[in-house]
């Protein structure tokens, strides 16, 4: 089911916006992580599933209530589950 | 380096008989130009593209807004290069197996 | 009537991964090696890791188990029977010689085989 966007890089986000199917989902990674914070509310025109990777939050010292309420923390645990659960992947470095 | 790496992985795919398509997005829109375009590696992009032509990659697409956005048109750009809109591209990676970027 | 198939929790998948940044410029080569120990341990299966572009430096770099910052390779293939190829022609250009233990030279046809091979494709980095 759909494209998983894996963005690691602060611009990605801003790259695969307009680019997003319905099924898709997006995983921030890296510095990307850092497009999780701001103001709060869904990032414009990005109605898929919005997931940010909790390691490399921790490793910035970002702590969660400064992410947006629209992302999901996960662990790789389910990095890999969104994997599996789509298809195909695109990484946008 | 990285940019003919990439063609390298497009090429070894065609070799293997998989159904290519390359879309040029962003600034990769500058490698249709042939005046602002940069070289790749030691080939001229012209010369990537009909390498593309070569291996029978027919399916080559560059994104409308990614043109107008660096006030490029397609007379810029050469050969076969069709264009899409953003809101296809998504129906596109949807469609391959494997996506490749830079 | 047959009933349905039940669905099953996990579906096992085999992946095929490809890295392509340096392990000491970059952390996405330590992000892919997190990523394929945790897909190991949901029982997944690496059909290969491929090494490309920045990434061949992976191959020529000794990992530290110690300190974790490089990712220990050789350990993932000592240990779990991970292949784990680098692409030849990418480390000449880059002046590349004598790889780290575990650690194989093989052309892109290996890394066109693998995603043949995998019902999953994952690019780390570049």
């Amino acid at each position: 089911m759909g494209v998983l966007h894996l963005v690691n890089s602060t611009e990605g986000l801003g790259r695969c916006r307009d680019r997003l199917g319905p099924d898709d989902a997006v995983i921030l990674l890296e510095a990307g992580v850092y497009t999780a914070m701001a103001p709060s509310g869904k990032p414009e025109g990005m109605d898929v599933d919005l997931f940010v990777l909790q390691e490399h939050l921790s490793q910035r010292g970002i702590a969660r209530t400064r992410v947006r309420p629209a992302f999901t923390l996960i662990d790789f645990e389910g990095f890999v589950g969104l994997t599996v659960r789509h298809t195909r992947s695109v990484t946008w470095a | 380096m990285i940019d003919s790496e990439l063609f390298d992985q497009m090429l070894t795919l065609a070799a293997f008989d998989q159904a290519i398509t390359v879309l040029f997005v962003d600034d990769g829109v500058y490698r249709l130009n042939r005046e602002t375009g940069e070289p790749v590696s030691t080939m001229e992009t012209a010369g990537l593209l009909e390498l593309l032509a070569f291996y029978d990659i027919e399916s080559v697409w560059v994104e409308e807004e990614s043109l107008v956005q660096r006030d490029m048109n397609l007379d810029d750009a050469r050969l076969s290069v069709r264009t899409m809109l953003r809101e296809d591209v998504a129906g596109l990676l949807a469609r391959h197996d494997v996506i490749l970027g830079d | 009537m047959l009933g349905e198939r039940p669905e099953v929790s996990i579906r096992l998948m085999k992946f095929a991964i490809q890295i392509n940044d340096s392990p000491t410029r970059s952390e996405s080569a330590r992000t892919g090696f997190q990523f394929i120990k945790a897909a190991l341990a949901s029982g997944h299966e690496v059909v290969r890791v491929f090494f490309y572009q920045e990434g061949i430096y992976n191959a020529f770099i000794p990992g530290d188990s110690a300190e974790a910052a490089i990712p220990d390779w050789n350990a993932l293939h000592r240990d779990e029977g991970i292949e784990l190829v680098y692409c030849l022609s990418a480390a000449e250009r880059r002046g590349q010689a004598n790889s780290c233990p575990g650690f194989v030279a093989g052309g892109l046809g290996l890394w066109v085989d693998a995603c043949l091979r995998a019902e999953r494709v994952i690019v780390f980095g570049g």
